[in-house]
């Protein structure tokens, strides 16, 4: 060929050759990325695939779900434009999942006033973001929200992250594709606070995480006696104290009728500011229920679990004199066995709400006892302590001493090896009544809280074991209380919370799909710990306390070996994958000179 | 067919006659190594700590250290596939034969990409044995990454081969391939401080991201396989064009 064209058209021909070949390059890749997606997850935790919780609720899509992505389309940073791209990406791969049931409509808020009135109208605003290009600094307000439209009702996704965005998107469409919400009673002791500096022992953050979901309907009513509304399918109950009789009767009858409840305990009042009891020598507050819970199996004790194995570094307020005759709080890190990071070990694994939780943070726990069950009524422990936990009087709670902790986790041990204390119970089944010999008598405030195991007594008809329904109990309430800023005092409503609370909330109301969607986590893979396997086969335990010089001694001698024993091991096992593959390579090449050279050099 | 498989077995045993091979392999192995038992990788936003510092049981960071390093082992393998023939004369001599250019070059694609793999089973497989027998490792992700290398390799290995083809010393060869190759790489690191209007393509054009953000994963994407299919074919006929353009002269 080349012999009968000339060299210059042989030269015009390869490079032309090249051209359309570095185009077919580029626009099949163009090509791909926009057509081609075709993604298969094949890791154990799959995490990068649309997860089978999404598929399902995509395929329950009867008509067509608009979806509305208010985007940026001019975006300076280029970290951002990757983010879109991402979401996009994500937006169009769902779309192809939901079989034609799901549109797309790209809108710019910024390129006009319209769009961006209607972005604002549904909560979706832009945000400053702040980026690197070049040795610049840039910032620039972008919009990624999204709105979800589907036979008449609508979700807005204020701003997207690629990372959590299918978890906002399936529990959105989840909640569009249900006819009816899931209305939340809420019933606090707190009322919502006037300032966010007065938030610090509310639980407004947890109920504006339940609202973006569910219909949340404050029922404080019911503290002067007033009936659960019957629209109400789930009331939780978030620091009882003192609660009327009449109260007691109307929750109690709540679950009669098959209303789901949770109760979250919590009987020592304290400023987390300033580490001050607000209840001055009073150890513990009764809640009000609990003969009812105590009826069902599942009381509150008035102590705290001390636990020792499981016990949590946090932040601690401390008050420091300035100088100037002024006091300031500032944080220290303590060690403390009354805030307790419960792992995997701590979550029962049968029961949805727990099944894949990792970790949850508790701060000063009250054990719910097994008390005697009535008949018909199931009890299953969610969440317990580590076997070394033990019980402690409700006093002395901001304690910044580590010292003075240590040494009482070493007293405490001294009475006794520990055990597994419940932080956390379900109720199952049907639930009698104590008030069965009758209603107790209407909120008076002019007369002091009746008891309730002696109630003034009406003739209304009071149900007893009417229908089933489920009852969580929660030693604590802290772990849904706001955070407390600025200080960054204790673990709250850490993640690990929040998903254990809103995965209660969604089994209670029979949402296991977002269970499902919201455990797309990375499982734990621990290494072998050689050096806790080298102690125990020397007898050393981290829980042995000495009892003389001699044995003290002899324990650290024996660590020093076990700390020895564990680092050899670990080099042998860096060693024999690097040095076997050198000998291998070696060794191939020997042979290959051997056989091939016949050895000559 | 066969023409292409001679090319091939002279270039494989080209390379295991020559202790650069050996000596790559063994530096490559004990450096992968290294930075996975004891330094981790601590560059970008989410620096990730090593094995033991870790405690988990997961080939993350063995995977994310391979686009750089290969990004300088495969232009060591390569350096001599064209520019020693160059140089010692002997690539005229090649070109005389009755064979075409194409399957002259896709033998010696064929022979570099063998050596990369092989390299890469041996640098991954013994250390995923250790740490799975360490803790719970997710052999799937190991398996899916592990073909991702090899992708990426083939991809290295045409554009390392390109270049080789245009020089005439190995040095050279060896410093133009690290250097293409490990802007590419630092390319996708330095995205997000590009102007949007070019950052989606560049990280779309680098080919770490092709395994970094899926194979590595355990996750396989079509459109990878596409890019690193039209990236060797690209660079194949580049290098078909270059020594051609030899010919013609």
């Amino acid at each position: 060929m080349i012999d009968r064209m000339s060299r210059g058209e042989a030269r015009w021909n390869a490079w032309l050759s090249a051209a359309l070949l570095l185009a077919i390059v580029v626009v099949g890749n163009q090509l791909a990325r926009e057509h081609l997606i075709v993604r298969r997850d094949f890791s154990e935790d799959q995490l990068y695939a649309v997860s089978p919780a999404t598929r399902r609720i995509l395929g329950r899509l009867e008509d067509k779900l608009l979806v509305k992505a208010y985007f940026s389309s001019d975006i300076q940073s280029g970290e951002m434009a990757i983010a879109k791209a991402r979401l996009e990406a994500q937006l169009e791969e769902l779309s192809a999942l939901a079989a034609g049931r799901m549109d797309i409509v790209y809108v710019d808020p910024l390129a006009s006033t319209e769009h961006a009135l209607d972005a604002e109208s549904f909560g979706i605003t832009s945000r400053r973001i702040e980026s690197q290009q070049g040795l610049q600094r840039i910032a620039q307000h972008v919009y990624f929200g999204a709105l979800l439209r589907y036979r008449g009702r609508e979700a807005a996704l204020p701003f997207l992250n690629p990372w959590t965005f299918e978890t906002e998107f399936g529990t959105s469409v989840h909640g569009l594709v249900r006819d009816k919400r899931t209305v939340v009673g809420w019933f606090g002791e707190e009322p919502d606070p006037a300032t966010d500096e007065a938030a610090y022992g509310t639980f407004r953050g947890a109920r504006q995480l339940l609202a973006r979901r569910f219909d949340v309907r404050l029922v404080d009513d019911l503290a002067s006696g007033e009936a659960v509304s019957e629209e109400i399918d789930l009331l939780i109950v978030a620091r009882p104290i003192r609660l009327h009789a009449r109260a007691t009767f109307e929750i109690d009858q709540f679950v009669q009728r098959g209303g789901k409840l949770v109760v979250l305990v919590d009987q020592a009042r304290v400023n987390p500011y300033t580490g001050a009891r607000e209840d001055g020598d009073r150890d513990v507050h009764p809640t009000g229920l609990d003969v009812l819970l105590r009826a069902w199996g599942a009381p509150p004790t008035p102590q705290h679990v001390w636990d020792d194995l499981w016990k949590t570094t946090h932040g601690a307020p401390r008050l420091e004199d300035m100088g100037n005759g002024q006091v300031r709080a500032v944080s220290i890190r303590v060690q403390s066995p009354l805030v307790i990071t419960v792992p995997e070990d701590g979550f029962d694994r049968e029961l949805p709400p727990t099944a894949n939780l990792q970790e949850a943070s508790f701060s000063w726990a009250q054990p719910i006892f097994a008390a005697d069950l009535p008949g018909g009524v199931e009890r299953t422990p969610l969440i317990t302590s580590s076997e070394r936990a033990y019980r402690t009087k409700i006093t002395a709670l901001f304690d910044t001493d580590q010292g003075r902790i240590d040494a009482k986790t070493i007293a405490e041990y001294a009475g006794g090896s520990g055990m597994r204390y419940s932080l956390a119970v379900a109720l199952r089944g049907r639930f009698p009544s104590i008030f069965e010999g009758g209603a107790p008598a209407p909120w008076d405030p002019f007369v002091a809280t009746p008891d309730p195991q002696e109630p003034q007594t009406t003739d209304e008809d009071v149900l007893s074991r009417a229908a089933e329904s489920v009852v969580v109990v929660f030693g604590d309430a802290d772990w849904i209380r706001d955070p407390v800023r600025p200080l960054d005092l204790y673990p709250f409503f850490t993640r690990g919370n929040q998903k254990l609370f809103l995965n209660v909330i969604d089994w209670l109301s029979l949402d296991k799909e977002l269970i499902d969607l919201r455990s797309r986590e990375p499982r734990m893979r621990a290494l072998a710990d050689f050096v806790e396997e080298e102690k125990r086969e020397r007898g050393l335990f981290s829980d042995t306390i000495p009892d003389s010089q001699e044995e003290l001694e002899r324990n650290l001698k024996l660590e020093t070996e076990a700390l020895r024993a564990a680092r050899a091991r670990q080099w042998l096992h860096m060693l024999l994958p690097t040095l076997g593959t050198l000998v291998l390579v070696l060794g191939f090449g020997l042979v290959w000179f051997v056989t091939q050279r016949g050895g000559r050099p | 067919m066969s023409r292409t498989l001679a090319v091939f077995r002279r270039e494989m045993r080209a390379a295991f006659e020559s202790p650069i091979a050996y000596v790559t392999i063994a530096l490559f192995v004990l450096v992968l190594d290294g930075l996975f038992f004891f330094i981790g990788y601590p560059i970008g936003r989410v620096p990730l700590p090593g094995l033991w510092e870790g405690g988990q049981a997961s080939l993350i960071v063995l995977f994310t250290w391979l686009p750089l390093l290969l990004a300088f082992l495969i232009p060591a393998l390569t350096m001599a596939a064209w520019a020693e023939e160059r140089k010692e004369g002997t690539e005229e001599l090649l070109l005389t034969y009755p064979i075409r250019t194409g399957e002259v070059v896709v033998g010696k694609f064929l022979a570099a990409w063998a050596l990369v793999t092989l390299l890469v089973v041996l640098a991954v497989l013994p250390v995923a044995a250790a740490v799975g027998g360490l803790g719970p490792l997710d052999w799937s992700t190991v398996w899916v990454g592990l073909t991702g290398a090899v992708l990426l390799g083939a991809g290295y290995c045409a554009i390392a081969l390109l270049l080789s083809a245009c020089t005439q010393e190995q040095l050279v060869a060896f410093l133009f391939g690290s250097l293409a190759l490990g802007t590419l790489w630092l390319l996708r690191m330095l995205v997000t401080v590009l102007p949007a209007g070019i950052a989606r393509g560049v990280e779309y054009a680098c080919p770490s991201t092709h395994f970094l953000e899926s194979a590595a994963l355990g996750v396989v994407d079509v459109r990878d396989v596409v890019y690193f299919a039209l990236l060797v074919a690209f660079g194949l006929y580049m290098n078909v064009v270059v020594v051609e353009r030899r010919r013609w002269r």
